[in-house]
């Protein structure tokens, strides 16, 4: 079976996509709602490989260096960015729930 | 916008010629370095090409070994000293000194180049007229001359290239800020670099 991406931005308007519908695969159960993405989720797939090799070589950014074929410092500084990239995720807020919050 | 976490390719020719430091760092660039040091003093001993400053070349005097591959190393760590305290006063990232030094040490391989077509005969006998003040030109030394002249341009460019993409690695520094503090330290390196030289050009004379 083909291995779909999961969407995380609107293809409209580029705005972060929310859970609206829950399903159980087997008994297709539901549960409706409003639930926003966990922050790993949000992240592109080549930022969730990264953040998976991490902790696939226990945190070693020297394993990881070798892994990708790059230098210590090139690793060290992507998640630099990754760890910041995930800081904004997590105190990013949805119009929806902004909204909320208002009213 | 969440920068991409591709890292760069390895096939790239201009990532090895301009930043190679995505790829050695640490303590190979450090070993590595310290090679390119050596060989360039030892090359620049036969050519008597003195690397006396952190952007400096010179075709001068000849002298002993050890004052080639001292001034080489006296360059490099007036280079990297101010980097390293540059990389600390800006940088957010956990950097480490000797990735600063290893990268600012293997940033120094055009002057192996330099050393390199300073041998050129026809150079070295244009620079030793030049030395003794005899103005007369032979066209096939003056071409050798400006060969030799560009290139050593060429060389002192990529080296700038090769040890502002090094700091920047090292250091995680990037935009206007990485780009003043490189300059500043490394303005204040060639200082460092000069006085040094020249107290040990004093010490060398007696």
């Amino acid at each position: 079976m083909e291995r779909r991406t999961l969407p995380v931005k609107c293809p409209s308007c580029g705005e972060t996509l929310r859970v609206k519908r829950l399903e159980c695969g087997i008994c297709a159960s539901a549960v409706e709602g409003d639930f926003g993405l966990p922050a790993v989720a949000r992240l592109t797939p080549d930022e969730q490989t990264f953040l998976l090799n991490l902790v696939q070589s226990s945190g070693s950014l020297k394993e990881l260096a070798r892994v990708y074929g790059v230098s210590y410092p090139t690793v060290r500084n992507r998640l630099d960015t990754l760890i910041e990239t995930l800081r904004s995720l997590t105190t990013e807020v949805s119009p929806a729930r902004d909204k909320e919050t208002k009213s | 916008m969440t920068e991409t976490m591709a890292f760069p390719s390895r096939d790239s020719l201009r990532a090895w010629l301009f930043n190679p430091f995505h790829f050695i760092a640490g303590g190979r660039a450090l070993a590595m370095g310290l090679a390119v040091l050596l060989l360039a003093g030892y090359n620049g001993s036969v050519s008597n090409s003195h690397f006396d400053g952190v952007l400096d070349f010179h075709t001068g005097a000849a002298a002993p070994l050890w004052l080639f591959l001292v001034e080489g190393g006296i360059s490099w760590v007036s280079a990297a000293l101010p980097l390293c305290l540059a990389g600390l006063l800006i940088s957010k990232s956990r950097m480490r000194s000797i990735d600063v030094f290893g990268t600012a040490a293997l940033a120094r391989f055009p002057t192996l180049v330099m050393a390199f077509v300073a041998l050129l005969p026809g150079y070295q006998r244009q620079i030793g007229r030049l030395t003794v003040m005899n103005l007369e030109s032979i066209p096939a030394d003056m071409a050798a001359f400006s060969f030799v002249a560009l290139m050593v341009v060429a060389m002192l460019i990529w080296m700038v290239i090769l040890m502002y993409n090094g700091f920047s690695v090292s250091c995680n520094a990037r935009g206007w800020k990485a780009v003043t503090a490189f300059v500043v330290a490394t303005l204040f390196g060639e200082i460092i670099s000069k006085a040094l030289i020249v107290v040990l050009a004093v010490w060398a004379m007696g």
